[in-house]
């Protein structure tokens, strides 16, 4: 059995903890669950070739300083899903400040750039080519909705394929 | 002269020399230049060269050890993670002996706590101690100190992914996986929240019933769930199979990417902290009860004392036992809920039972465990210890007599050895190292005294000189052939006070005295 470690990471309330929730346990609550240092979930998860792999998901509040989070919540970890909102579009500045960081900080690591909210259509505040100009250092984009439940299945079932595809030291 | 050679140029003072001079010069300068040190030929002298350098007076090593204590005190200042991983496996056993010891220090005292402790349910641990004559401390440890491993985990500090688990029988597992990661987490919180230092972790936390120790090794930890307050000997438990784990797993664990598969190996190890300290079978409880409730204001009062008082006594005894002429106490320990001492009793000196009955103590609360010994205290006549006359085996006096046979041959008037006398000598090595060895076995401890002997009819200076210059050439030898022997010997020069042959015979029986001989020495 496979198992492996992704983290959550992304400015406050863009909906970390709603999407691991909408996928591990597919609820979805309007109340806002503020995490209190660090959460970890489960989920096994079926690859696309029939292989189980075990998701251990690491919930963690965002925060700024990730040279501090490096050597103790994100050691060890192979992928990441850096989450924005897709109505503040300062979320999206600081996912990508958080990706370069990321970047340098560990290698070979599997991530993707979830733009969450993607139901709320009226307040959209970021476009298609913002995201795809400033997205290279962030793996793949995919736009998601933790309410509606749109590309979450997709974006944790994809990320956990490319993470087994790519062990790292 | 000189001078008006030396103020000329050197090339010409060279052209004046001899041609196969110049030929040999030029030779040297090109040997001069070609030995110049390149780190290729330093690479290959250099261990060649420490070698040669750590012989003789000033050995090398004696010069490295400053720089090699600084080197490390380098390296630990730099990355102490580096030098701990690889000391680690080593470094564990000596840190849990000094722990055992501590640990050990610290129930002492705890039980000296205890004793002073009150409560209800003290209360009727001490009518028990009280009725079954088990002193009050081990009532209180065994009812206290109970406790049950219900879940071993083994961690990947890393990735705090579980690699394996185990669990006595019957118990449901939580959903390990999230239990696992989640307290890698938690401890990863605590140390944030707290500001730790990197090296600083979680060791044990307590929730309620449970308590839970994690023991961290370099790559991977053990936590251990535990039901009830843990022994501290789990906390061995735990160290020691963290440690097994990396002896034998310690690369896999370096290089682990989520396969969790090969550390099936570690199971046994984990199973091993399975451990459990069961109480007693409950039974008869409603009677303490009844009798600990019309008795608490007697007992409040009175309690206290008699805990003390029941380990006191059980101390006083074993001492005067032990003061008792013609008693040892070897050994005082629990077994099977009861106190076993074992004593050397002289068949001349008062019964245990005797005892006990005389200073108002229940022997039946002991068992005692006799052996029969001769006390030199009630048999003054006896010579004891040092001056009694050693009794040396058959066995070791034949080997000495053989090894006393060898007889090493000199040259007249001199302490050059005769040739051909290396086997002689070799043979006294072989018969020496049989004799240390059996000597061993029967407790006894031998030295061989090289003995100098010189030819001669009276003791005079020279005939001393001789014999000690015969002993200690006949020790160099010995000690080339038989290095490892060598702390066994001794040479000592006699003159002519021992003499091997009569003084007075024909030349070649004279001749033996310009020789060596060896003597055994036993303590
Ligand atoms: N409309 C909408 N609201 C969302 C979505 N995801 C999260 N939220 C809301 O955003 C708020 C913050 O979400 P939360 O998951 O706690 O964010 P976190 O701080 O990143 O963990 C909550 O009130 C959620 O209900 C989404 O996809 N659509
Ligand atoms: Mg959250």
């Amino acid at each position: 059995m496979i198992k492996k470690k992704l983290c959550l990471l992304g400015s406050l309330g863009v909906g970390k903890t709603s999407l691991i929730r909408k996928f591990v346990l597919n609820v979805y609550s309007e109340t806002y669950l503020c995490t209190v240092g660090v959460k970890v979930d489960k989920k096994i998860v079926r690859l696309r070739d029939g292989e189980d792999v075990i998701l251990m998901i690491w919930d963690m509040e965002g925060q700024d300083d990730f040279s501090s989070l490096a050597d103790t919540y994100l050691r060890g970890l192979s992928g990441y899903l850096c989450v924005a909102d897709g109505t503040r579009p300062e979320t999206l500045r600081t996912a990508l400040s958080i990706c370069s960081s990321m970047n340098s900080m560990f290698q070979g690591v599997s991530s993707s750039l979830l733009v969450n909210k993607c139901d709320l259509t009226d307040r959209w505040a970021v476009t298609e080519e913002e995201c795809h100009d400033l997205a290279p250092g962030c793996g793949r984009i995919l736009r998601t909705s933790a309410k509606l439940g749109i590309g979450v299945e997709e974006a944790f079932v994809d990320i956990a394929g490319r993470m087994v595809e790519r062990p790292h030291g | 002269m000189a001078d008006r050679r030396a103020g000329r140029p050197i090339d010409e003072r060279l052209r004046e020399l001899d041609p196969r001079e110049r030929q040999n010069l030029d030779a040297l300068a090109k040997r001069m230049r070609g030995a110049r040190l390149t780190p290729r030929l330093v690479g290959e002298t250099l261990p060649e060269a420490v070698l040669i350098g750590d012989e003789g007076s000033r050995p090398l090593s004696r010069s490295m050890t400053g720089i090699t204590e600084r080197a490390i005190a380098a390296s630990v200042e730099d990355n102490p993670e580096a030098l701990s991983t690889a000391l680690f496996p080593i470094i564990g056993a000596a840190i849990r002996k000094a722990l055992n010891k501590m640990l050990a220090e610290m129930m002492e005292s705890m039980n000296s706590g205890l004793e002073r402790a009150f409560s209800f349910k003290r209360l009727g641990w001490r009518f028990e101690s009280w009725k079954t004559g088990t002193p009050f401390v081990e009532i209180v440890l065994r009812e206290t100190l109970r406790y049950r491993v219900e879940h071993v985990f083994l961690i990947h500090s890393k990735t705090g992914l579980l690699l394996r688990e185990a669990s006595p029988p019957g118990v449901v597992s939580p959903d390990s996986d999230m239990v696992a990661s989640m307290l890698e987490a938690v401890r990863e919180y605590i140390k944030d929240s707290l500001a730790l230092a990197k090296t600083d972790a979680v060791q044990s936390i307590r929730t309620g019933s449970y308590a839970l120790l994690v023991e961290d090794g370099p790559y991977a930890s053990i936590a251990l769930f535990v039901r009830g307050s843990p022994d501290p000997s789990l906390r061995n438990a735990a160290q020691e199979a963290v440690e097994t784990i990396h002896l034998r797993l310690g690369s896999r664990l370096k290089s682990f990417s989520g396969d969790v598969g090969p550390f099936e190996e570690a199971d046994p190890a984990l199973r091993r902290c399975l451990l459990s300290q069961d109480t007693r079978a409950p039974g008869g409880k409603p009677v303490y009860a009844i009798v600990a409730l019309s008795a608490i204001l007697l007992a409040a009062m009175t309690a206290v004392g008699f805990g003390i008082a029941a380990a006191r006594s059980r101390e006083a005894f074993e001492r005067a036992l032990d003061e008792e002429p013609g008693i040892v106490l070897v050994d005082s320990r629990r077994s099977r809920g009861r106190r076993v001492l074992r004593v050397l009793r002289d068949p001349g000196a008062a019964t245990v039972a005797e005892l006990a009955e005389g200073m108002g103590v229940d022997a039946a609360a002991f068992v005692v465990e006799e052996e029969p010994y001769w006390s030199p205290e009630l048999r003054p006549g006896v010579p004891v210890a040092e001056d009694a006359p050693l009794v040396v085996p058959e066995e070791l006096l034949e080997l000495a007599r053989r090894l006393g046979g060898i007889v090493i041959l000199f040259e007249q008037d001199s302490g050059e050895l005769r040739t051909g006398q290396q086997a002689a000598i070799r043979a006294a090595g072989d018969l020496l190292s049989e004799l240390i060895g059996k000597s061993r076995a029967y407790g006894l401890d031998v030295s061989v005294d090289i003995v100098g002997h010189a030819a001669g009819e009276v003791q005079d200076e020279a005939g001393l000189r001789v014999s000690e210059e015969r002993a200690q050439k006949a020790l160099a030898m010995f000690a080339e052939l038989n290095a490892p022997l060598v702390d066994y010997v001794r040479p000592v020069g006699v003159g002519v006070a021992e003499p091997v042959a009569p003084t007075d015979g024909a030349e070649d029986e004279r001749a033996l005295n310009r020789s060596v001989t060896f003597k055994a020495i036993f303590r």
